[in-house]
């Protein structure tokens, strides 16, 4: 006899998904995800827009990450047009994509996450008796929502980053209270890092491929996108990424899937740390348990928790160098051509390639998240863990797959290609 | 005196019950209300019984007020949506998407099977149906217009029927221009950039002309919105038809006639209710 365990409508989690799981005679056959959010075709509805339009659009993929979406477009269309954007850009850039990720992880680490770990259903019921870490929660996202307000204007969907540069500069002044009150904040981040470093995550161990970005300091904006595949190294060409990655729909399943030279990987904030820790101050590591590289998905929430404290010293860091001086974003020249952009969004890396005419008009548009890459990798993973637990009761094994799902932190509605069909794979 | 017994009346009295329902869309305006500062001493004040973002369990009970946001792109989306309206006294649509289609409402105007082929390489979900506002399908007590939803338009209407147990009167109509502090010499118009300002819902308080971003009519056009003066202007401007249609399509569902011999003398029509956008086929 078989048993079919589906978890339906998984909660605390962006986006709408089901899972469906076929265990027979002790092992488990099939382990599915659905999503239900309906399509919306963000690839289709790019075409034939003007250049200057995309990144806008782009943004409304999804609301948590509306700032890399934002960022990620405009960087593939200058790279289309060759437009090089100066320092002062860059760094703003950086520092609001920083505010951006921290908005998002600490959404995930003390919303989403830590009341699974702490015997609780939800983040509000856990507020009585946590209040000094929802307390620490809350002042960490106001930072990350001031961060992302002083450089972009508005908390969700940003506006002030366009192809060339920035429509409005922030205020020099603005800017040193904003350091003064990072600087008064790191405790709060360096507590984030304590808590999550000393919950008991389960021992389950994935090898599998990794890839991030990598640059000269922990950047998450810029860099080369490299790869961690059977303990080595390998560089994926950004002009040509496309031919490396593959995008396809799994027989019975609803979601794409995306394959990194033909085998399944995982990117998002452990990735990124597997790669980069010799970056980051050792004092920073030792205050977890465990070392990188890690091989334990679980471990992409402490990974989080340290790369919010990595993010905050660099956005400190910018702060107190940047002198704005007053510059107009570089002029647009118009040409046919392709153009790709990536950068880490808070889950991993971001892929975003149009192609335009000579008008501008956009011809093409190709958008990889980081949760179709993710996918297959937490398919798979389920596969692997269900069996450690099978003798738990339901409810029990439904908490932990939960806990295992949100563990990659998928954000579904950012995934363009979800949609239910009935599909048969000829191959 | 009288207030210990007001305090102690309120407590007596029943929280109203909320949910926050969520259909296709970004999700961004319910990330709006979770940003809002001090959104857990709000919520307090209310029993909020589906918030799938943030609770496990969602007890699916009778709401005081229902919170919708997202277009409705299903028919199960349409069936779940009445399902809530059912249940719910009061149902607000919160969004570009809740409120008339929003982005998800541009695929309407793709070419259907030129898309499909080209995201998808299949089928369409079977039971899919053209992208559009939750007024399609239920009446929608209150409008809250938006891309995303504006932080101070959402607490005064929270906390309104928090105190009162109903839904404010609409907001006043007028352009977002009226709230623009760029508005006299400093007009983006002036400057020649495709500012939709004089054709949009104002109640967003101008943040994107403040960022040297023209307003992109995202919380849709005014009832009396004159198109052809605007497709006029932008030309002037030196941009093309194309581009300026295009523009005008993002946020909402509206047709605009696509070929170049488009006429400006021909009104375009915004109908229904609620003096809410109703796409236009020809």
């Amino acid at each position: 006899m078989g048993k079919t365990i589906t978890l339906n409508h998984i909660t605390k989690m962006e986006g709408h998904a089901k899972l469906n799981i076929r265990v027979e005679k002790g092992k488990v056959k099939k382990a599915e995800l659905t999503i239900f959010e309906g399509s919306r075709y963000f690839e289709g509805i790019l075409q034939c827009q003007k250049y200057n339009e995309l990144a806008p659009i782009a943004s409304r993929i999804c609301g948590v990450c509306s700032v890399v979406h934002f960022l990620t477009a405009t960087k593939a269309v200058e790279d289309a047009f060759n437009v090089k954007v100066s320092e002062q850009t860059q760094l703003l850039r950086e520092l609001i994509h920083i505010g951006g990720h921290i908005q998002s992880h600490v959404l995930h680490l003390y919303f989403l996450a830590l009341p699974d770990y702490v015997g609780y259903p939800n983040a509000i019921q856990m507020a009585s008796k946590y209040k000094n870490e929802i307390q620490c929660a809350l002042r960490i996202k106001r930072l990350g929502n001031r961060i992302v307000n002083v450089i972009g204007g508005r908390d969700v969907h940003p506006l002030t980053i366009v192809p060339g540069g920035m429509s409005r500069l922030p205020d020099q002044a603005e800017l040193k209270s904003l350091s003064a009150e990072l600087k008064k904040a790191r405790k709060d981040f360096i507590d984030t890092v304590t808590l999550f470093a000393k919950i008991k995550y389960p021992r389950f161990e994935k090898c599998i491929d990794y890839y991030s970005l990598t640059n000269k300091h922990y950047n998450i904006l810029n860099g080369k996108v490299i790869g961690m595949k059977c303990n080595e190294i390998c560089t994926i060409p950004l002009e040509d990424y496309e031919k490396h990655m593959k995008e396809y729909f799994q027989e019975h399943s609803t979601a794409e899937f995306v394959v990194m030279e033909g085998r399944t990987y995982m990117v998002g904030a452990l990735p990124r740390l597997n790669h980069n820790y010799k970056l980051v101050d050792k004092k920073i590591l030792k205050m977890l348990p465990f070392t990188f590289p890690s091989d334990k998905p679980f471990h992409n929430i402490p990974a989080q928790a340290v790369e919010m404290l990595i993010l905050a010293d660099r956005a400190i860091n910018i702060l107190e160098n940047i002198k704005i001086k007053k510059e107009k974003p570089k002029p647009i020249k118009v040409r046919a051509g392709s153009g790709v952009g990536v950068s880490e969004a808070p889950r991993g890396l971001l892929f975003h390639k149009y192609t335009f005419d000579k008008d501008g008009v956009c011809q093409y548009a190709n958008i990889t998240t980081p949760t179709s890459q993710n996918l297959r990798c937490i398919q798979e993973a389920i596969k692997e863990f269900l069996p450690n637990i099978l003798d738990l009761p339901k409810e029990k094994i439904k908490l932990e797959v939960e806990q295992l799902i949100r563990a990659y932190d998928p954000c579904i509605s950012c995934s363009t290609h979800f949609l239910e069909l009935n599909w048969e794979e000829i191959k | 005196m009288a207030r210990k017994k007001g305090v102690k009346r309120a407590s007596v009295r029943k929280k109203p019950v909320i949910g926050i329902f969520s259909f296709t869309g970004c999700e961004g305006c319910q990330f709006t209300i979770l940003f809002i500062n001090g959104i857990l001493d709000l919520m307090e004040q209310a029993d909020f019984q589906y918030f799938h973002l943030i609770k496990e369990k969602n007890r699916k009970a009778k709401f005081d007020l229902a919170i919708v946001e997202g277009a409705i792109t299903s028919e199960r989306e349409v069936r779940k949506l009445k399902e809530i309206r059912k249940k719910s006294k009061y149902l607000i649509a919160i969004g570009a998407c809740a409120c008339n289609g929003g982005i998800p409402s541009m695929q309407n105007f793709l070419e259907r099977e030129r898309i499909e082929k080209y995201v998808y390489n299949q089928k369409m979900l079977k039971d899919s149906i053209e992208a559009t506002g939750i007024g399609e399908h239920i009446k929608v007590d209150y409008y809250m217009y938006g891309c995303p939803i504006s932080k101070i338009e959402f607490t005064n209407l929270y906390n309104y029927f928090i105190k009162t147990g109903r839904l404010p009167p609409e907001p006043k109509l007028g352009p977002v221009c009226d709230e623009c502090p760029r508005r006299g010499e400093d007009c983006l118009l002036l400057k020649k950039q495709p500012c939709l300002g004089p054709i949009t819902r104002k109640g967003c308080g101008a943040p994107c002309p403040q960022e040297n971003i023209p307003c992109y009519l995202c919380r849709s056009p005014l009832p009396k919105a004159d198109f052809p003066a605007e497709i006029e202007l932008f030309k002037s401007f030196g941009l093309k038809e194309q581009d300026i249609i295009n523009k005008l399509e993002h946020f909402q569902n509206i047709e605009m006639p696509k070929t170049c011999e488009y006429k400006p003398k021909v009104k375009i029509k915004i109908k229904g209710k609620n003096n809410k956008s109703k796409p236009i086929k020809k």
